[in-house]
Parts: structure tokens; C-alpha cells; sequence
């Protein structure tokens, strides 16, 4: 009978001999599919006479190449070197994502908020709103914004004997907005001498701001007195700009746009072009329908106990959803919202389908000029996924700050 | 501590509580009504805010209900979209093979009417099985779920349809679903199972109609349903319904498609039903034959008709893919009918003979067709997107196992591949579909523009089910594994017998959930210049008549066509997890 604790399985019935073999079979298949995969792009590729990827000279020559095409709306000089090119698409990429995120956020918090109202029309007004704009692939919701716009929308030209339109600030000269098929332009804020100086005396005071915010929390906490941290972080750092404004002799203005002597141009404030108008407004739509389903379903899944613990405490209908169910509601709903500031910038990548020079169309239009796409391609997907990285760093980060202890 | 107080944080991926909660929101409320005029002070007018909320939102819907309305039935200029009813549904497919399509239809509805009957009868006898009353589905539950599909096909055919034609397509549509649910739903009276063959006769004579293909062939498949669905009518097992189903479905893909050299593949998954249902049988008598652990009949005979196939095979074509597949095959079952009872060798044995009579079946008909570089419109965005989940869900499957292991190459591989396609945007994956993925390959002729993208979009979808799965999988209690180990199992048999049913069972609406956003994503195949649905604009925009004219028309179609689809399906995936009570049991 001792036999039997002693004695060893056959060794194809041993658990850790199965483990090592079932390891060192994957290893060694996925090992060979990915040769049998590599061995045929390399024959390929030589045969069609591409540069290889596998070289890094090759890299190195690529990556030092004229671009040989201008961007749209941009300074960026055909002859300089393709690493530009990606560094131009990024920048652009980056600008459609950070205001179709806010756009998207704003407006999506807004709608699930209003699917729970108790007012009949706003609630069947934002369930319209999802349910149109989930339901139709977001190329859809682009083209649309783009044809029906500016390709065929109301808007007039922008040439020499077809001025844009404007609209002044009121009371004086100044364009508020331009307006017009092609170029929009908003005002923006310039610097005069000293505007360095004042925005790092602004990023101090925003530190200062930070440690306000610390003090009042203090002083709530340990004299009970109301902190009105808000009201005293924006004051302070009011104040500050204030002070620092005169003090520099106005360091920064407005700068208005207006049109430029050519008559095609967008001389001050900030320029942009149809194509970002059309595909920001569609991309932050489009996702605001998923962010209002995930706010609302977080305000769902805060448990009906709290807010019967709340109604027992006689708090109001305001200072129950300020003071329990959002910040539930907000931890719940911050996992899912970051996946759709992802998909949000993923989605950008459609911006080829309204010529919108982003890193996308920017690698398609260089992969048709000729240059080879395995590489190009390998690297828009790097940037891609180091964008995603990115963001979910940051968000994870957030995330992890504002979780409850204990969790 | 949060399970003290009740409450749970969503999981970091999913979302599950998310969507826990909005189905609960979902379902009907019934309010307290007391009458129009309480109704508007308490949702309308509750507080002086919500008043002024509700006047001005009202004004401003009204007047957008108006500008919408007045475009849609005044303004809009719908011409380009009535001439070109055709090229929207099925793009550039050959004028003169078009009947091949009508076929499909009506076998995919019978089929579909057959598989609906079925999983409807199933529910019927659990919920007799279990002594308890099942509601049946109100009309308006129907209406609320599919009312937009039908609105959309009915739009279609109102606005396009110049002939009756298409009007009788349709006709033959419903009634091919309608009778194939007939003869599935309940044990009917016998004159009602012959309804179903009414369909399928004159989608088979259809079928003779077609030029290039022969009508033996046709005759053939008419004959060959004609016996399958009289199997299935009489003998009213559940396997043989889901064959039947899955084989008219298979015949009606593959008298279209041109992917002749593996039709035997498709027709043999359209046999596995059966044949697993009847190796079990075959398992179990055997089993209960021989109490003691000696080889039974089947399961020697499982081992030698894989050896037997082995031999063939191999003096057929010698040392190739399948030869080897095959060799693995009989190795296996040759050593498990010598070691142990043989269910193992019964199975593989029951495969072999499914591939053998689909090869077989595949032969005799000589299917040919259109090759699939030819399709386009909303057709090929539903083959695009049904083909590409079809296969990127074993692969999801194993890549959400993979994930979850123990050994830490297996999952670091996993979860390599699902972070790095899920970091990447589709289109990103679609060019190097259309500028290298040949390249992978060494294939003497290129890959079709749909093949490479139906590639690239099932690389893209697997990595996404995974992590869906991956949820489903991490749903199940632990209790369950204990219970499994507690009995004995092992770990493969504790995967696949409890984790797995009940971790698939979970992620259905979820599975739902990421078919809808294929469907909606196969719009970014215009970009790689495959005409569908959104690209058929373009040639249609490219038309003498219609250049730079009605472009707000046909984009309205196609968004409405994307939104019926997808609109439908949210809905059934709604009132699935309703049905299934996923996160209430």
C-alpha cells in the first residue's frame, strides 16, 4: 500500500513534465509558424525588389527620405524627411482626439444624465440621441458631417472674389469666427513680451491653487467649518493672473483671425479646415452616444440602498446626487469611459475617408508615393498603440487615485 | 468589504456592472397612470426648471421633427436611390447570375425559420420539463424588436421595387421562414409538414434556371433537402434539425460562392450536429455494453476508419496537410482504442466519416460559383461580418483560454496578440490587409481585395471576443472549479464540461453586442476600395444622372440601412439577456 503515495505517475500522465512540454510545444510551434510567416515576407519582398525591413539601414534611409508631398494647412515642407511627416500626423491625430474627448465627455454626461431626468422630454429626447447615433457606424456619421456641412452645406467659398463669411465681436472691427467651406478660424490667445514669463508664473500659481485647496480641506476637516475649496482655489489663482497681468504690462491678448492679404489664408488666431470640424464634431458624437449609456448605467448600478440610506438621512434630491450617488456612479463609470477615449482615438484613424491629414492618411498617402508599406505601416501601428498606452496610463493612474481605499 | 456593503466596482475591462444595470433599466415599467392631465404636471411640469426645459426642448424638436419631415417627403430628391435599389442590395454582382441570390434567400429563411422553430420547441419542453407555464412573445415585443429591420426592407422594396418581382422574392422569404418554423415549433399535424417543401421546391426550380450551373446539380439539391427536410419532419430530432438547418444554410452559401475547393469543409461542419449526436448515442450504448474497461466495437471501428482514411488520403495526394492532420488523427485514436474504452477514437472515427460524406456530397453536386471578389453591397457586408465572427470565434475562444492559463508562455503569447491588435485601429489592420498580408503568404495566386480584408477583420474581431470570453470565464465562481477537482476531473474536463457551457451562456449578449459593431465596422472596407454598402455611393455619385446630386439622400438610406440592422440586434440581444437573466442567477 505504501506503493501507492510513493509511486510516481508515468511521466506522460506527470503533471509538471506536462506543463514544461505543453510550453515548450507552444514556443516551438509559434516559433516555427512565425519563421514559415517571416521566411516568405522576406523571399517576397526581395523578390519585388522593397526595401526589407529586416535591415536597419534600410530604416535609417527610409526614415531620412523626402516626403516629396505638402500637408494640408500646414507649414510642413515636402522635402523634409518622412520622420517629420509622422511627427506632423501625430500632432494633428492628437488635436482631433483632445477636443472630440472633451466634446464627447461633455456631451455624453450630459445626455445620460438627461436619459434619467424625470422630465419626460429630456428623457425621450436623449434616448433619440443614443439610440440614432450608436446604431450608425461612425464612417457614416463623418461623411455626413462632412458632405452635408461644407462639401454640400451652407457655407460660402473661400477665394479672392468669394470672401468667408464673419461674424465681428461685438461692437468692434475684429472676427469673432470665420466661416467657410474650406478654413474656419476662432480666436485665440498671443503672446506679447513677457508671455513666457506670465504663463510660468501662472503654472506656479496653479500650484499655489493646489495648496489652497489642501489648506481649506484642512481647515474642514478640523474645524468643520465648510471648505468652499472650489470658490478659494479659482480665486486665488484669479487673483494671481490679475496681478501678474498688470504687473507685466499685459504679456498676453487676443488674437483675432482675419483674412490674409492673398485672399486664401487665415492671418492670426486659430486656423483650422472643414475636414477637422466635420470629423472632431462626428467622432465626439459618435462616442458621447456610448459615454451617456455607460454614465447612465453607473448611475443605475449604484445600489437602491444608498440612496434609501441617503433619503433616511433627509438629504435633498441635489445633495444626494452630489454627495452619494456621483462619486459611486463616477468610479463605476471611469474603466468603461477610458475604453471609449481609445476607441475615440482609434476611431480617428477614419479621418483618410475627409482627407484629414492625421498619421493614417498621412502613412497611406506616403505608402501611395511610393515608399514601402510594411515599415510605414509597422509604424503608424507603434504610434497607435503607444497613443493607447498612453492614455491608459494616465487614466489608470486617475483611476487608481479615486478608487475607494480597500478595493 | 464591498461585498458587505452590497455593492460592487465595475471589472476593469468590461464594464459588466455597466451593462447589468442598463438591462435592468430596460425592462417594461408599468407607472401608476391616473390620467392625462397628472401624467404632464408629474413628467412634464414638476418644478418651474423642468417647465422651461420642457417648452423650449419641445419647441426645438418640434421644429426639428419638421425640418426632418419636410426634407424627408418634400425636399429630399430620392432618384438616385430609387434607380440604384439594386446596387445598394447586392452591388456589382453578376446581372445574369442573380437568381443564385434569390436562392439564398429563400433557403436562409427556410434555414433560419428551421433553426428559430427548433430553439423555440427546445424552450417549449424545458419549460414543460419544468412544470412551468412559458409566456409567449406579444406581438409587440416582436414589433418593438424587429419592427425596424422591416421597416427598412419594406422601405426598400416600396421605393425600389419596379416590378413584382422582388414583392414575390419577399413573399417567398416569409413563407420559407414561416414554414420552416412550422414544421420545427411543435409536433404539428403531418399536413402541416409538408408546407415546407413548398419553398424549397421552387427555390430549387430557381435553381434550374441558373445558367452556369448544371441542373443535375440543382435536381440534386432539391432531392437531397426534399429527404433531409421529410428526416426531419418525421423523425423530430433535435440534431437533425440543427443539420438540416445548418446544411440548407451551407447549400444556399454555396451555390453562390466560388470557394469550390473547400465546400466539402462547409458541408461537413453542416453534418456535425448529427454526427456528434450520433456518436453519442453510438458512446453510450457501447459504455454501457462493456462494464469493464476493454476497446468497444466503435470505438475499434472509429480507429480504423481514421487509419483507413489515413491510407487513402495518403495514396491519393501523398504528404500533404491533410495527410498529416489525418496521421495526428489516427495516432490518437489508435492509441486511445487500445488504452482505454474509445470514446475518443469513436469521435475522431464519427469526424472522419463527417469530412469523408461532405467530400463526397461536395463531389457529386460540383458546386461552382461566384467568386466572392465579386460581391458587394449590403450582402457582402453581412457575409463580410457573419464570416469573419464565425471564424474569429474559435480563435477568440482559444486566445481567452490561453489568457487565463497557468502556463506562462501560453498566456503571455495570449495576451501579447489581444493588446496588440486591440491597440491598433481596424483600418491600420485593413492596409496591411491590402499592402502585405499576401506577402505572409506563398501563394502562387493573390488573395482577393474581400478575402485579405475578411482576414484582417477576423484577426481584429478574434483579439475582441477574446476579451469578451475572458469576462464570461471570469464570471463563473470559483465553487464550480473546486466542485470539478472535489470530483475528480481533469483540468481540461473541468474546462470544458463546467467552466466553458456556462461562460459562453454568459457572454451571448456581449457576443451580440461586438457582432453589431463588426457589422457597423465592415463600412471602413470602402476605404480599401471593396464597394459596399456605404461605397456602392461612389458609383452611384459616379453615375451621368446622379454627379454631386441627391448626396444627402443616399447617405440618409445607408445610415438608416446600418441603423435598421444594427438598431434590430441590440434589441435581440436586450431581450436575451432578459431571457437568459445573465448576472441574475
Amino acid at each position: 500500500m505504501a506503493d501507492v503515495a510513493t509511486a510516481r505517475p508515468p511521466f506522460w500522465r506527470d503533471v509538471r513534465v506536462i506543463r514544461v512540454a505543453a510550453q515548450v510545444g507552444t514556443l516551438i510551434a509559434a516559433g516555427l509558424l512565425l519563421r514559415w510567416l517571416f521566411n516568405n515576407l522576406a523571399t517576397n519582398i526581395d523578390e519585388q525588389g522593397i526595401p526589407s525591413p529586416f535591415d536597419i539601414d534600410e530604416w535609417r534611409a527610409l526614415a531620412n527620405k523626402p516626403a516629396g508631398f505638402a500637408v494640408r494647412d500646414s507649414s510642413f515642407d515636402p522635402e523634409s524627411p518622412l520622420w517629420k511627416l509622422i511627427l506632423v500626423g501625430i500632432q494633428n491625430t492628437a488635436a482631433v482626439a483632445a477636443v472630440g474627448i472633451t466634446i464627447a465627455l461633455t456631451l455624453g454626461t450630459m445626455i445620460g444624465v438627461g436619459r434619467l431626468s424625470t422630465n419626460w422630454v429630456v428623457r425621450k429626447l436623449s434616448t433619440l440621441y443614443v439610440e440614432t447615433f450608436r446604431n450608425i457606424p461612425v464612417l457614416v456619421i463623418i461623411i455626413f458631417f462632412w458632405q452635408s456641412l461644407f462639401t454640400f452645406g451652407p457655407f460660402p467659398l473661400f477665394n479672392p472674389s468669394n470672401p468667408p463669411g464673419t461674424i465681428k465681436v461685438p461692437g468692434s472691427d475684429s472676427n469673432l469666427i470665420i466661416f467657410s467651406k474650406s478654413r474656419w478660424g476662432f480666436p485665440s490667445i498671443a503672446n506679447e513680451a513677457n508671455g513666457g514669463t506670465f504663463w510660468i508664473v501662472m503654472l506656479v500659481g496653479l500650484v499655489i491653487a493646489a495648496i489652497v485647496w489642501r489648506w481649506r480641506t484642512a481647515v474642514n476637516e478640523n474645524t468643520g467649518a465648510p471648505h468652499r475649496r472650489v470658490l478659494w482655489s479659482i480665486g486665488t489663482l484669479i487673483g494671481i493672473a490679475v496681478v501678474a497681468f498688470f504687473a507685466l504690462g499685459g504679456p498676453i491678448r487676443w488674437s483675432f483671425p482675419s483674412v490674409g492679404e492673398t485672399g486664401r489664408t487665415i492671418v492670426g488666431g486659430i486656423a483650422t479646415n472643414d475636414a477637422y470640424i466635420a470629423l472632431t464634431l462626428a467622432l465626439g458624437i459618435y462616442t458621447a452616444s456610448h459615454i451617456a449609456e455607460i454614465v447612465r448605467g453607473s448611475i443605475l448600478a449604484v445600489p437602491k440602498g444608498q440612496n434609501e440610506a441617503a433619503n433616511a438621512l433627509a438629504l435633498t434630491g441635489f445633495q444626494r446626487y452630489r454627495f452619494v450617488v456621483l462619486p459611486q456612479a463616477f468610479r463605476i463609470a471611469i474603466p468603461p469611459i477610458i475604453n471609449q477615449f481609445l476607441n475615440l482615438v482609434k476611431n480617428s484613424s477614419l479621418a483618410i475617408a475627409v482627407a484629414y491629414p492625421e498619421i493614417t492618411a498621412l502613412v497611406k498617402t506616403a505608402i501611395g508615393n511610393g515608399n514601402p508599406a510594411t515599415q510605414l505601416i509597422v509604424v503608424l501601428m507603434a504610434c497607435y498603440l503607444l497613443f493607447s498606452l498612453f492614455i491608459s496610463l494616465v487614466l489608470n493612474i486617475v483611476n487608481r487615485r479615486l478608487q475607494l481605499a480597500g478595493r | 468589504m464591498s461585498q458587505d456593503w452590497g455593492y460592487t466596482v465595475a471589472p476593469q475591462d468590461g464594464g459588466g456592472d455597466v451593462m447589468h444595470a442598463l438591462a435592468e433599466a430596460d425592462q417594461p415599467r408599468h407607472g401608476d397612470t391616473k390620467g392625462p392631465a397628472d401624467w404632464a404636471k408629474k413628467n412634464l411640469f414638476n418644478t418651474w426648471y423642468n417647465s422651461i426645459i420642457t417648452v423650449v426642448l419641445g419647441a426645438i424638436a418640434v421644429y426639428l421633427a419638421y425640418r426632418l419631415a419636410t426634407f424627408l417627403f418634400v425636399t429630399a430628391r430620392w432618384e438616385p436611390v430609387r434607380e440604384n435599389m439594386e446596387l445598394f442590395m447586392v452591388g456589382l454582382f453578376p446581372r445574369e447570375e442573380r437568381t443564385r441570390l434569390i436562392v439564398q434567400l429563400i433557403m436562409f429563411a427556410g434555414a433560419g425559420g428551421l433553426l428559430i422553430g427548433y430553439i423555440r420547441n427546445r424552450s417549449y419542453r424545458q419549460a414543460a420539463a419544468a412544470g412551468i407555464e412559458r409566456s409567449p412573445t406579444s406581438i409587440r415585443e416582436l414589433v418593438g424588436v424587429y419592427g425596424a429591420l422591416a421597416a427598412f426592407f419594406t422601405i426598400a422594396l416600396v421605393i425600389g421595387a419596379r416590378t413584382i418581382n422582388p414583392w414575390l422574392v419577399a413573399l417567398a422569404c416569409v413563407a420559407a421562414g414561416i414554414a420552416g418554423f412550422v414544421v420545427t415549433v411543435r409536433d404539428a399535424a403531418i399536413y402541416w409538414r409538408v408546407v415546407i417543401f413548398v419553398p424549397f421546391g421552387i427555390a430549387a426550380g430557381i435553381l434550374a434556371r441558373v445558367d452556369d450551373l448544371n441542373n443535375g446539380a440543382a435536381y440534386s439539391i432539391a432531392a437531397a433537402l426534399t429527404v433531409l427536410l421529410g428526416l426531419v419532419a418525421f423523425v423530430p430530432r433535435p440534431a437533425l434539425t440543427l443539420s438540416a438547418g445548418l446544411l440548407v444554410g451551407v447549400l444556399g452559401f454555396q451555390a453562390l460562392s466560388g470557394t469550390g475547393g473547400i465546400a466539402w469543409f462547409f458541408l461537413a461542419i453542416g453534418f456535425a450536429p448529427i454526427v456528434v449526436d450520433v456518436i453519442g448515442q453510438l458512446a453510450e450504448r457501447s459504455r454501457a455494453q462493456s462494464a469493464e474497461a476493454t476497446t468497444s466495437i466503435v470505438g475499434w471501428a472509429g480507429a480504423i476508419v481514421t487509419v483507413a482514411a489515413l491510407a487513402w488520403r495518403a495514396t491519393v495526394d501523398g504528404f500533404g496537410v491533410a495527410t498529416i492532420v489525418l496521421a495526428v488523427l489516427a495516432i490518437a485514436a489508435v492509441v486511445d482504442a487500445v488504452r482505454s474504452v474509445g470514446d475518443t477514437a469513436t469521435r475522431i472515427g464519427g469526424f472522419v466519416v463527417a469530412g469523408f460524406l461532405g467530400w463526397l456530397l461536395a463531389n457529386f453536386l460540383d458546386l461552382g460559383g461566384i467568386d466572392w471578389s465579386d460581391w458587394s453591397g449590403l450582402h457582402l457586408n453581412i457575409v463580410v461580418a457573419a464570416s469573419s465572427i464565425v471564424l474569429a470565434f474559435p480563435i477568440g475562444l482559444l486566445l481567452a483560454l490561453g489568457r487565463r492559463s497557468s502556463l506562462p508562455v501560453l498566456r503571455g503569447l495570449s495576451t501579447v496578440y489581444i493588446e496588440l491588435i486591440r491597440g491598433v485601429p481596424l483600418i491600420s489592420l485593413l492596409l496591411m490587409g491590402q499592402f502585405f498580408i499576401g506577402f505572409f503568404i506563398n501563394s502562387d495566386d493573390p488573395l482577393s481585395n474581400v478575402t485579405r480584408a475578411t482576414a484582417a477583420v477576423t484577426m481584429f474581431s478574434a483579439a475582441y471576443i477574446a476579451e469578451i470570453v475572458r469576462g464570461g470565464l471570469q464570471s463563473v465562481a470559483k465553487g464550480q472549479t473546486e466542485a470539478g477537482q472535489a470530483l475528480g476531473l481533469a483540468p481540461a474536463a473541468i474546462t470544458r464540461l463546467l467552466i466553458l457551457p456556462q461562460a459562453l451562456r454568459a457572454v451571448i449578449p456581449a457576443m451580440v453586442g461586438q457582432f453589431i459593431s463588426l457589422f457597423k465596422d465592415t463600412s471602413l472596407l470602402t476605404i480599401i476600395a471593396i464597394t459596399e454598402f456605404l461605397g456602392v455611393r461612389e458609383i452611384i455619385h459616379s453615375q451621368e444622372d446622379f454627379r454631386g446630386f441627391g448626396i444627402a439622400e443616399t447617405l440618409v438610406f445607408v445610415a438608416f440601412g446600418f441603423w435598421a440592422f444594427s438598431f434590430t440586434m441590440s434589441r435581440e440581444s436586450q431581450r436575451l439577456e432578459r431571457r437568459l437573466g445573465v448576472g441574475q442567477r
